[in-house]
């Protein structure tokens, strides 16, 4: 029931997207591709998660279409992954080494500012994300898939008439509806703040 | 005038209001009580409550229990009647009176109280009063401090254990000579009397201490008195070479009695046999490297109610000691049918023990062992240990049919079957040998220092309980095996799929509330396995994951952004 309430979600909001794209395009011919490569740290909002795992590493190849000067369509593929330590929560210390990895297919709305050679943004929609997490000593894991919201800034910083550089930042919460004795028996949120660089090409 | 009165009402006023506010409670007088068995649920509330068992007999159980204990018992609708109230000051012994002269006596000279079958209750002022009793009477002096039930007790039929010759064990019982213990006992017997009060029992005590002397190992006497005499254990041992605080203690009385006993009492099979059995063991084991310690102790004063062994239990248990089994020799070499069979009687929570020395002895004797559980079985120095919740058997040969000489200055050397005797000798030392775990030369060293840490793990999703074991390398091993059982004796299972290389292992205790038990062992390439480890018990005690929480917020106080 859940998943198909999201997977609802998801279609209706994508729908959505395309036709603001579609209508931006239908008023201006000033269209751009941008492709981009990056990568980045995430770091959880729970303090708790981030003593397990500190930051996780991040990749990204992003995909955006501007119709205009001003909004524009973000999708890509993000993948957030770490390894850390099981944190010892009563008796002698141990290691139980852990890993975890989400995959995200993010889908944003963005507003463009122009000045010069540098681009501001920021952008706003939902994200698709496919988690796992492992004892790599012990026979146990959890997985998950949830659509949530995603938000982000960044600003690009044009270096030749094609080529860009862009530093940014993401939001992201991501409410698993799975409880855990490291959120004190509360669900999980895989909240957390994502910060990336990378390099753009300009089609 | 009138002040003083009125000083006086003041003050008889103030002493009434203190009396009856602070009236202090009247110290609620203990009582034993006897309780049947086969109640319904009887055991279950005697664990549940923790309720001091005193003695267990073979219908019924005795108790000293307080007001509130006797209430619940009460309400709880159990059958139970009230055999006196019980004083520190007094001494209480057991008595089984078998003849009627016997109990013609008892009834003549004290007031004895009936329990069931042949057994009666004694209070005494005096503990010397028990030398008034015949020594056909058998005697128990009741400890001061009971124990509560075992939670679970193993039954001989819940399980079969099943051992094939080893070469190690079979070199070691072939030396049992029966030569050597014709003489042991011969030397006993001429002591003349070994009467515990007698001088001639303390020279007894001083050529055993000296036999220990003589074969270099260390040896000390406790000593204690009765009745204003001195008294003597004598104690030696065999350190082991890997777990030195893990013991195996075999025993033995050394005293002995009968109706002419201030000046005559061979005590030849009584016992003679048990205690140069005990000597014995320590000639053939001494040469060969062991596992855990194997201890030696001769009591003294057993005749007089296992006071020797009860003095032993109150003041030499060392806790940072592990008593894995007692082996108590009483009486193993008089063979009136042949071939005669060895009676090996254990308490509920022996009855792995019981188990293990008979298999041993079928094997090893080899003899036919009959195995009993009879927790009323306790006119013997295994007692003592029985009561402070230590696994202990007794050896000892038909209890049915009695030894004609038992307790008489008849009990000598010339009456004892040799034969039988050098068979339950061998069976009482594979016991030992096994329990003790013979180190066999060339074969995978037993891994040392095995220990354990337990701890709760989270990370984002998942949590455990975990152990992790871990044991010091043993060189040449190939790889190790840990095992795993609910019980400390038997059971033991590998939970290892293949040999684990590391020193280390964790295993997962999911949602368990249990004890559980491990051991290890290495291997060689060739697949050869040394002994276990020492056995550590490991308190699952996993907690739900909303205890937890409450846990974590209570005291580390989560913080969530």
């Amino acid at each position: 029931m859940k998943k198909n309430s999201g997977l609802l979600l998801f279609r209706q909001t994508a729908l959505v997207f395309i036709l603001l794209y579609l209508s931006a395009g239908a008023v201006t011919e000033a269209r751009e591709f941008r492709l981009l490569a990056s990568s980045g740290l995430f770091n959880f909002r729970q303090t708790e998660f981030r003593e397990v795992y500190g930051g996780l590493n991040l990749f990204g190849l992003a995909a955006e279409f501007y119709a205009g000067n001003h909004f524009g369509l973000a999708t890509g593929i993000v993948l957030a992954k770490g390894q850390g330590e099981a944190l010892t929560i009563e008796g002698d210390p141990a290691s139980f080494p852990v890993s975890f990895s989400r995959w995200s297919f993010p889908f944003l709305l963005k507003y463009r500012v122009l000045a010069g050679r540098l681009q501001l943004a920021a952008g706003a929609g939902v994200a698709y994300s496919v988690y796992e997490e492992s004892w790599l000593d012990v026979d146990l894991s959890s997985r998950g898939k949830r659509l949530h919201f995603r938000g982000e800034i960044n600003a690009d910083f044009r270096l030749t008439g094609r080529l860009f550089l862009r530093a940014g930042a993401n939001w992201e919460l991501i409410p698993t509806g799975f409880r855990s004795l490291l959120s004190g028996g509360e669900n999980v949120n895989l909240a957390g703040f994502s910060f990336l660089g990378g390099l753009g090409f300009k089609l | 005038m009138k002040e003083k009165r009125g000083q006086l009402i003041f003050l008889a006023s103030l002493l009434f209001f203190s009396l009856s506010t602070f009236s202090p409670r009247l110290p609620w007088t203990l009582r034993l009580v006897q309780v049947p068995k086969q109640q319904p649920w009887l055991e279950y509330f005697l664990q549940q409550e923790s309720i001091e068992c005193l003695q267990e007999l073979e219908q019924s159980y005795l108790l000293r229990l307080g007001r509130d204990e006797i209430i619940k018992l009460r309400n709880k609708g159990f059958v139970f009647r009230t055999i006196a109230f019980y004083r520190y000051d007094r001494f209480y012994a057991l008595v089984r009176a078998i003849g009627p002269e016997d109990l013609d006596f008892l009834q003549r000279s004290f007031q004895p109280v009936f329990l069931e079958g042949d057994d009666y209750l004694l209070i005494l002022r005096e503990v010397s009063e028990l030398e008034e009793i015949p020594v056909s009477v058998k005697r128990r002096l009741l400890p001061q401090r009971g124990r509560t039930l075992a939670a679970h007790a193993c039954l001989p039929q819940e399980y079969t254990w099943l051992f094939f010759k080893e070469d190690a064990y079979e070199q070691l019982v072939s030396e049992v000579s029966a030569e050597s213990l014709r003489n042991k006992v011969t030397d006993l017997q001429n002591f003349n009397t070994r009467y515990a009060l007698t001088d001639n029992c303390l020279q007894a005590a001083q050529y055993l201490y000296n036999y220990f002397l003589s074969l270099g190992l260390p040896v000390n006497f406790h000593d204690f008195t009765y009745s204003g005499y001195l008294c003597r254990n004598v104690i030696s041992e065999i350190r082991g070479q890997t777990y030195p605080e893990q013991v195996v203690i075999i025993c033995a009385h050394y005293d002995s009695t009968s109706n002419q006993r201030w000046t005559l009492a061979p005590g030849a099979d009584d016992n003679g046999s048990g205690t140069a059995a005990v000597m014995e063991a320590a000639r053939l084991l001494i040469s060969r490297p062991l596992d855990f310690t194997v201890r030696f102790i001769l009591f003294s004063a057993e005749e007089q109610g296992l006071v020797g062994s009860l003095r032993y239990v109150q003041e030499k248990l060392n806790p940072a000691e592990n008593i894995i089994a007692v082996i108590n020799l009483d009486m193993i070499a008089y063979a009136d049918l042949l071939p005669e069979d060895l009676d090996i009687i254990g308490d509920r929570s022996s009855g792995w023990l019981v188990e293990k020395i008979s298999a041993l002895t079928s094997v090893y004797g080899p003899l036919p062992p009959k195995k009993i559980i009879d927790p009323s079985f306790v006119y013997s120095d295994h007692a003592s240990f029985w009561d402070r919740g230590i696994p202990a058997v007794c050896l000892i040969e038909d209890a049915s049919v009695p030894n004609p000489y038992y307790h008489k200055t008849t009990d000598t050397v010339d009456t004892l079957d040799f034969e039988f005797y050098r068979q339950a000798v061998r069976s009482s030392l594979s016991g030992l040998a096994v329990l003790a775990q013979l180190i066999k030369p060339g074969w995978p060293g037993t891994p040392a220092e095995f220990n354990f840490r337990t701890g709760t793990y989270a990370s984002i999703f998942n949590h455990l309980k975990a152990v992790e074991l871990f044991w010091r390398e043993v060189p040449g091993a190939a790889g190790y095996n840990v095992y795993r059982s609910s019980s400390a004796y038997l059971g033991f299972e590998k939970i290892n799929q293949s040999p684990v290389a590391a020193t280390r292992f964790i295993d997962v205790l999911l949602g368990s509330e249990a004890v559980f038990y491990y051991a290890v062992t290495a291997v060689d390439s060739l697949g050869r396995e040394s002994n276990f480890s020492r056995v550590i018990p490991v308190n699952a005690g996993t907690r739900s994951s909303a205890a937890l929480s409450g846990f974590l917020s209570g005291f580390f106080n989560l913080s969530r952004n």
